[in-house]
């Protein structure tokens, strides 16, 4: 233990890892949040396992059009774990769709978006859109008949945006057809683009003023980051 | 020393500028061709191709049938999406006439219902006559049609990009 210790003072005398981390762990918890509390954390648990998971798979699929399908038959069929690796993605993004989606009912009604917090409720739509997006995005990258479809049905409801939209739907194709170019632009939007700018907004919301009453009630209880962990697990 | 930009010398000022010029001037070099690179299919004129569908003498009178041709931008590993499609028909009267597969409501692929002699869209249920006119539902606008020709026996059909209305 005590070496351990030593090491992190190392680590963190280098990285000033605790300034970062240190108040989004020891942030007060209002009394009688309960398990409203945890959804926000709860995405982003989910986006980890997204992002763990998709590496994972990215290191044996091939963004190719002719080949594409026939290597998520390979990750799945013989892979090892492989249809585990699929299906823990597969089932994460709906997860994680559906828990920003609570995340947000709660944030609204709550009125959690209001000051100081209004900003983190536009990034949070902004996050929002780009969870959908990412969700299908990925969902073309399988290749099947329902990708394919799926491809020229995002290019068709591109194409009626006003003004720009026949150039975002020869975008979105990669061309006037889909075709080879169509994928590797999927994939370079769900495993490049999307998420850099996902990180790029993503952050926790400040924590709440608390009143002073609140604040010793806070202090008696475990700190966020204890209940936010505890309750994933 | 004050740090305001007013009171900067002007040696500091003019490095200042200097050095947000050629960052800009970098930012660009490397900026430029990705947004060129990205941007290409904007700009990216694809010739169309007349491709054979078959002689005219296999296609008979008052049918509709599916056929398979080569997209005129195909890549070495398109694989299956280097092949389009259309619905090709032979009217009593012997002309051709080729309609894209796609839906014009949102793209999706249309049946032929052969007994029925109607196009069904399976995504939200529009329907087209055999000369591709709206029977119901959601589509705004009839089949969209390729240019087919008939050259030395052989129907040909003409490369044409997705149809996106």
């Amino acid at each position: 233990m005590r070496y351990l210790r030593i090491a992190w003072e190392w680590f963190d005398a280098r990285t000033d890892a605790s300034k970062v981390l240190g108040p989004i762990m020891r942030h007060p918890v209002p009394p009688r949040t309960g398990w409203m509390y945890v959804f926000g954390s709860a995405t982003l648990f989910a986006f980890i396992i997204q992002v763990v998971t998709g590496i994972a798979l990215a290191t044996a699929y091939v963004s190719s059009a002719g080949q594409a399908f026939a290597s998520l038959q390979w990750i799945t069929d013989h892979a090892f774990l492989g249809h585990l690796l699929r299906g823990m993605h597969y089932f994460g993004a709906s997860a994680m769709v559906l828990l920003v989606g609570i995340h947000m009912i709660r944030t609204f009604l709550t009125g959690s978006y209001k000051f100081p917090r209004e900003l983190n409720w536009v990034v949070g739509v902004v996050l929002l859109g780009l969870t959908i997006l990412m969700g299908f995005t990925g969902q073309l990258l399988r290749w099947d008949q329902n990708g394919v479809w799926s491809t020229i049905v995002a290019a068709e409801q591109a194409g009626r945006v006003p003004v720009i939209g026949p150039w975002l739907a020869r975008l979105l194709l990669g061309g006037q057809t889909v075709g080879g170019a169509t994928l590797s632009r999927f994939f370079a939007y769900h495993v490049f683009f999307i998420p850099a700018m996902i990180f790029a907004h993503g952050r926790p919301a400040p924590c709440a003023r608390l009143t002073p009453r609140h604040l010793r009630k806070a202090q008696r209880r475990p700190s966020g980051g204890t209940e936010d962990l505890s309750r994933m697990v | 020393m004050n740090g305001s930009r007013e009171n900067l010398p002007g040696r500091r000022k003019m490095l200042a500028r200097l050095s947000i010029g050629l960052g800009a001037i970098g930012a660009a070099l490397v900026g430029l061709p990705v947004a060129g690179f990205l941007l290409a299919p904007l700009f990216e004129t694809v010739s169309r191709k007349w491709r054979n569908v078959g002689s005219a003498a296999q296609f008979e009178n008052g049918q509709t049938v599916e056929v398979k041709f080569e997209d005129a931008s195909s890549v070495a590993w398109a694989g299956v999406t280097a092949q389009t499609g259309a619905w090709l028909r032979r009217e009593p009267s012997g002309q051709f006439t080729a309609f894209a597969v796609n839906c014009t409501h949102l793209g999706c692929p249309v049946r032929w219902l052969k007994d029925a002699e109607l196009f069904m869209c399976p995504c939200h249920g529009g329907v087209y006559y055999k000369d591709g006119t709206v029977a119901a539902g959601p589509p705004p606008r009839r089949l969209t049609q390729y240019p087919v020709r008939v050259r030395e026996g052989q129907v040909e059909i003409m490369t044409t990009p997705t149809p996106i209305t």
